[in-house]
């Protein structure tokens, strides 16, 4: 269980996080959906402990996200790997820090990616280094996930194998997965919960099947209704 | 599964020793090519010219770790590498002490080589002088004294490196210039606080028996104490910005 609250967060004059009050509960995948600038990766942020709020309390398994980093699977929008990294370089980094990594899984995804290990991060194209990104997140049985616009940049068919992998490294029970995009369509059918945000301000939270249903809409739709008419809570 | 809090320096460590290999390897190459080439063109008492190229050799494995002091805390942050290292599941201490390592091997290792190869080729070219330095235990003891205090003095450095560049991140504007204000700070900061080694000892009953050669081996080790208690400390602010201060 992730548990913001109260939360507030600036940077300078810029509010990223306004008073924020949410859960997020484990074995769901919840969808953190918004324009550029709304605060989507300052709650990944916060919860990956590489930012402090200003005020209120962020809680991991009960913890602060600073002592909780070994829990946390954390994947930045940016590319985050040594250039002169391979990815083999890149897998035995990450093994020698997480108890949790799983390398069955690890060679299983690899092959699903159609990734090579000798691969130089620096060396291969946008898609191959998400796609690697990816993999080094995925390969952990770590209980939080966090994706931070997993698909920034990224052409159609590769967003669509990273959804699949999403889908192939989702360890469901008690994993939290928290994905922060504005581009809903992706993962649409993925989430349980969707949470939309907007200036830093919570303007719906709610599950994903139950809004569909009840507004007879796609989450996409209902998240063009819901920055055009503001805030609404349910 | 619980991972040993050493396999995780370990590997920081040999991340960033992939840094310095180069610097490692041009002294090295440097030293036996300009050394080893003064030592075949000159002759006799001329070879005593080979303490040329390695005074400005040492120079160099003395300037390099300081350069790379800057560059490889620094470059975190340029190739976004900081976003990896600060979700990392480790203390401050540790991730800059783990830096704080590499330094002090580029150091060492640098320092040693051209010493060795530097040393070398003197002691073949004069032998009996060797031979008669050699025999004197003090100017050894003091060799290996101010050798001693040039480490701390190198540690003193690097973490005020350090202590500059993660204050300059807390600034979004002119970074570089507070982290060059506070570097510079700090050393004034310390000269001023450093007390006369040579007063603080004239009244100890270390030096009232003590011969003059060993008064001065004693002050250069009390001055090394020194150094070594503002590198602590300063290393101490460094981890503190960094684990309490620094978000992105």
């Amino acid at each position: 269980m992730i548990q913001f609250n109260n939360v507030s967060k600036s940077f300078g004059t810029v509010v990223a996080l306004d008073r924020v009050d949410i859960q997020f509960a484990g074995g769901l995948i919840t969808g953190i959906f918004g324009p550029n600038g709304a605060g989507k990766s300052t709650i990944i942020k916060l919860i990956a402990g590489i930012n402090r709020s200003d005020s209120g309390q962020v809680l991991v398994g009960g913890g602060t996200p600073r002592n909780k980093k070994d829990s946390v699977a954390y994947l930045p929008e940016i590319d985050h790997l040594y250039p002169w990294w391979s990815l083999r370089q890149a897998a035995e980094f990450m093994q020698a820090f997480y108890g949790d990594w799983d390398q069955s899984r690890y060679q299983e995804l690899l092959s699903f990616l159609r990734l090579e290990e000798n691969m130089i991060m620096g060396k291969i194209s946008k898609g191959q280094r998400a796609k690697c990104k990816l993999l080094l997140v995925l390969a952990r049985r770590a209980p939080y996930l966090l994706l931070d616009e997993p698909f920034s940049g990224i052409d159609i068919l590769t967003r669509e194998e990273i959804a699949e992998a999403m889908i192939r490294g989702y360890q469901g029970g008690e994993q939290a997965v928290l994905i922060s995009t504005h581009e809903i369509d992706e993962i649409e059918s993925l989430v349980d919960n969707v949470v939309f945000i907007d200036q830093g301000r919570i303007q719906l939270v709610g599950n994903a099947e139950q809004l569909r249903k009840e507004r007879n809409k796609s989450l996409a739709e209902i998240m063009k209704e819901v920055f055009r008419h503001g805030s609404q809570q349910i | 599964m619980a991972v040993s809090k050493f396999k995780m320096f370990r590997t920081l460590f040999s991340k960033d020793l992939r840094e310095i290999r180069i610097e490692l390897l041009v002294i090295a190459l440097a030293a036996i090519f300009l050394i080893g080439w003064t030592y075949f063109k000159t002759e006799d008492a001329g070879r005593a010219i080979i303490l040329a190229p390695t005074t400005f050799l040492l120079g160099l494995a003395v300037l390099l770790p300081v350069i790379t002091s800057f560059r490889l805390l620094g470059r975190e942050w340029n190739n976004n590498t900081i976003y990896m290292m600060m979700s990392l599941p480790v203390s401050g201490t540790m991730m800059l002490g783990s830096k704080l390592a590499v330094l002090f091997t580029e150091y060492l290792a640098g320092t040693l080589i051209v010493l060795l190869v530097g040393g070398a080729a003197l002691i073949s070219s004069f032998p009996d002088m060797w031979k008669e330095i050699a025999s004197q235990s003090y100017l050894i003891q003091l060799v290996a004294a101010t050798y001693g205090v040039s480490i701390t003095g190198m540690l003193f450095i690097f973490c005020t490196s350090f202590m500059s560049q993660v204050s300059g991140k807390l600034f979004n504007k002119a970074s570089g210039l507070i982290s060059f204000i506070v570097f510079l700070g700090i050393f004034i900061l310390a000269a001023k606080l450093m007390p006369d080694t040579r007063m603080v000892l004239n009244d100890s009953p270390l030096m009232i028996s003590a011969s003059v050669e060993w008064q001065q081996i004693k002050t250069l080790l009390l001055h090394g104490l020194y150094n070594l208690l503002s590198a602590v400390l300063v290393f101490t602010g460094a981890v503190l910005i960094w684990e309490r201060r620094i978000e992105l």
